[in-house]
């Protein structure tokens, strides 16, 4: 205890070094606003979502076999032969690498209960996936996950009252529940039918100093067997291709070859074979409103880094080692007693630092542009922007503790400094140098993957900053594995070597 | 003033960090270029014509280079201050203004030896490794030869930039005098900025940034493509990293001149 209370006293006696931890807030909130005052999109003028029923950008485009029925029903279909259609490169863009595809992004097919043909409305599906199995979704934000099933499946859709639920089987009959949705606005008389999406194919092309996104629409098809509707209607299936309005001020393309789109529906005598093209699903930038508001804490590291460093090597530097060492025998007591009081000092600062930051950052982000509809509206209350904020508190924290362990292991400030900056901010260069998705080893392996704790919005290979292509634990957990084995290493070192 | 050159000579030779950063300094630009250049594919920029500036690439090491060079411009100058030399180094030599003009001299000539070794490495690595990575003439890429004026420019430019990069070390060593805060702040200065630019949404806040941040302003030298669209024309980025590091100088040796040596 009495170890805690001399480091601490060592810490705040120094004038400098006070006045450097203040540093590190002003940096971190001065830059974010910097920052976020130099960060515009026109993304809610020229926009290319519509608004979905809980009033969020969302896109919705697919094949679309339905009739028209009213209240309680119930549909079953047997599905086969989900595959992509082939289709040619609508644009020569750079190659580079397939984005992976999500639960939203994947080649779809199966059952859709929707308000209305028109592109937005609420909706329910249960589908059968390319890659990501069975799903039941609804609304564009709803993601329920059935089995890993895929190529042939029996999926049923049950609408009782404002309640629809999935189900699947894959025999068609024993079935298994996979959940239950409430649509926000699917009126009484409803459509309901077969329903198949793909995606655009999105190619991302990385390295040379930034990262470019091409890609071309997606086409699938899928073949429906024994399709049945209780209670059974006279109406007959019908097909339609949902589509996205095209953007008032967005020309039509000139000379480009005006492919008649295929059929939606081809039925022959019990199979239907639905054909769509688009995707189903939210429309969320990959730009993270959060991090655009919190890149200020570069700039509070360096500061953090001095501090951190300085606070081990000027032990060394002063010979106040030996006192230290004779007031606490114990050398272990005083590393633990110095990594607690630093560590303390920084995560305090750090959180108030990031909280004020976001803070005053969001609104000037909001009024450039990155405002609903277009992008979400992070309030302190958020789960995500909680997580950001202390996750970010505790890398700022974690990387001051490595400067730490790295002053107490080389014993001189200069090297000291020199490579835990090194290690934080040059794999972010070296990052959108190196091409495709190499850089993620690089996030992996040094603390400048930390910088993912930033981010609210879940990691994507398209974005120009390598951090974004993992998720905010891996990057914590690179950061904590550099502090632990730091101080660890600095621990032994301090045990066996003369001071 | 040959007795000042040899003084900071002997002081810098026997700095036992001095060796390593300069050995460092070399091994980085070789290193990384390699690096990136080998990892580069000719079929990663499609089937259009090829705009990748792999001169560019193959001196990517100056990122880290120049790590070393600043440090070591900054531990020259700070060194003294942390063992007292500069109270003898005054005291032998006391028209101050000599004691910085042999400082940049032995940083410039150490720095500069080096970074000539690592930038003529760094494109002779680039210059057997590109060809096997499908960048063939053909492909509108020859062989990577200093011949090429625009080669040159970048190759002759990155070690300008390395040396200035060394004497804006020293001159913020000079103005800090501490070695953890000089080096911290002009690591800062060259490391931040590319990051903020990468990240800033908007493309007139980039051309800024790219054209007045001294590591980005000083390095368009390194470019050999796509001339038309720098942020700032090559000579003129290296000249605003020069006054950049001049103005650290005056501002470092007007201090050395005024102010105490030891407080």
């Amino acid at each position: 205890m009495s170890a805690v209370r001399a480091e601490w006293t060592k810490l705040r006696s120094v004038p400098r070094w006070v006045a450097t931890f203040l540093g590190a807030l002003v940096l971190t909130v001065g830059l974010s606003a910097l920052a976020a005052s130099g960060s515009t999109t026109d993304a809610n003028e020229h926009p290319d979502f519509v608004t979905g029923p809980h009033g969020d950008a969302v896109t919705d485009g697919f094949g679309f076999a339905h009739q028209a029925v009213t209240g309680d029903t119930t549909m079953t279909v047997h599905v086969t032969g989900l595959a992509r259609a082939a289709t040619e490169r609508a644009e020569s863009g750079a190659p580079g690498t397939a984005v992976p595809t999500t639960p939203w992004t994947d080649i779809a097919a199966g059952i859709t209960l929707k308000a209305g043909t028109e592109a937005g409305s609420s909706y329910v599906s249960v589908l059968l996936t390319g890659s990501h199995g069975v799903r039941l979704q609804g609304d564009f934000t709803h993601d329920v996950a059935g089995s890993a099933a895929h190529g042939d499946r029996w999926l049923r859709l049950t609408r009782t009252g404002g309640t629809v639920t999935g189900y699947e089987s894959a025999d068609g009959t024993s079935w298994t529940r996979i959940g239950a949705l409430t649509p926000a606005a699917i009126p009484p008389r409803a459509e309901i039918g077969m329903a198949v999406s793909a995606a655009p194919v999105l190619h991302v092309s990385r390295g040379g100093g930034g990262s470019s996104v091409g890609g071309h629409p997606g086409r699938a098809s899928a073949t429906f067997e024994d399709v049945t509707l209780e209670p059974a209607t006279d109406g007959t299936w019908q097909g339609t291709a949902v589509t996205m309005p095209t953007p008032a001020d967005q020309p039509a393309k000139v000379g480009g070859s005006t492919a008649p789109t295929p059929r939606v529906l081809t039925a022959s005598g019990d199979t239907s074979t639905v054909t769509g093209s688009g995707k189903v699903g939210p429309q969320r930038p990959d730009d993270d409103v959060v991090e655009g508001a919190l890149l200020g804490v570069v700039a509070g590291l360096m500061a953090l880094i001095c501090v951190g460093v300085l606070f081990g090597t000027s032990e060394y530097r002063r010979g106040m080692i030996r006192t230290t060492f004779a007031a606490t025998p114990r050398r272990g007591r005083v590393l633990a007693a110095k990594a607690l009081v630093l560590g303390g000092a920084a995560f305090a600062v750090s959180l108030v630092a990031v909280v004020v930051a976001f803070v005053v950052a969001v609104p000037i982000l909001q009024d450039h542009g990155m405002a609903p509809p277009a992008f979400p509206s992070p309030s302190l209350g958020d789960p995500a922007v909680v997580r950001a904020l202390v996750l970010a508190a505790l890398f700022m924290t974690g990387v001051t503790l490595v400067a730490l362990a790295v002053g107490m292991l080389l014993r001189r400030t200069a090297p000291a400094i020199t490579l835990t900056i090194v290690l934080l901010v040059l794999p972010l260069v070296a990052g959108t140098i190196l091409p495709g998705t190499s850089p993620r080893w690089l996030m992996y392996t040094t603390l400048a993957g930390g910088l993912a704790t930033l981010r609210a919005q879940p990691p994507t290979d398209t974005l120009a900053e390598p951090w974004a292509l993992i998720g905010p634990g891996a990057g914590i957990g690179v950061v904590a594995s550099y502090a632990a084995v730091g101080l660890a290493l600095a621990w032994w070192q301090l045990r066996r070597r003369d001071a | 003033m040959t007795g000042a050159l040899r003084a900071e000579w002997t002081k810098a030779r026997s700095l036992p960090s001095t060796g390593w950063l300069l050995l460092g300094l070399a091994v980085a630009m070789v290193g990384i270029g390699l690096a990136a250049t080998g990892s580069l594919r000719v079929d990663e920029c499609g089937e259009g014509a090829c705009t990748l500036d792999t001169v560019k690439l193959s001196l990517g090491g100056v990122r880290l280079a120049q790590v070393a060079a600043a440090v070591l411009g900054v531990l020259l100058v700070t060194a003294d201050y942390a063992t007292g030399t500069i109270v003898p180094t005054l005291a032998a030599v006391p028209r101050r203004w000599r004691v910085v003009v042999a400082k940049v001299a032995v940083v410039g000539a150490g720095v500069g030896g080096a970074a000539v070794a690592g930038v003529v490495g760094a494109l002779l690595a680039a210059r057997a490794v590109l060809p096997r990575r499908g960048f063939t003439a053909a492909r509108g890429y020859a062989a990577t030869t200093v011949v090429h004026d625009l080669t040159q420019r970048a190759a002759v430019g990155t070690v300008l930039y390395l040396v200035l990069v060394a004497v804006l070390g020293a001159g913020l060593g000079l103005v800090i005098r501490d070695t953890g805060v000089a080096v911290t702040v002009v690591l800062a200065l060259l490391l931040v900025a590319p990051v903020l630019a990468m990240v800033v949404g908007d493309p007139v806040w980039q051309t800024r940034i790219h054209r007045f941040a001294p590591a980005d302003a000083g390095l368009a030298v390194q470019a050999t493509r796509g001339l038309a669209t720098l942020p700032i024309a090559p000579w003129a980025g290296l000249a605003l990293l020069a006054a950049y590091a001049l103005a650290a100088l005056a501002a470092g040796a007007w201090m050395l001149q005024a102010r105490d040596a030891t407080t």
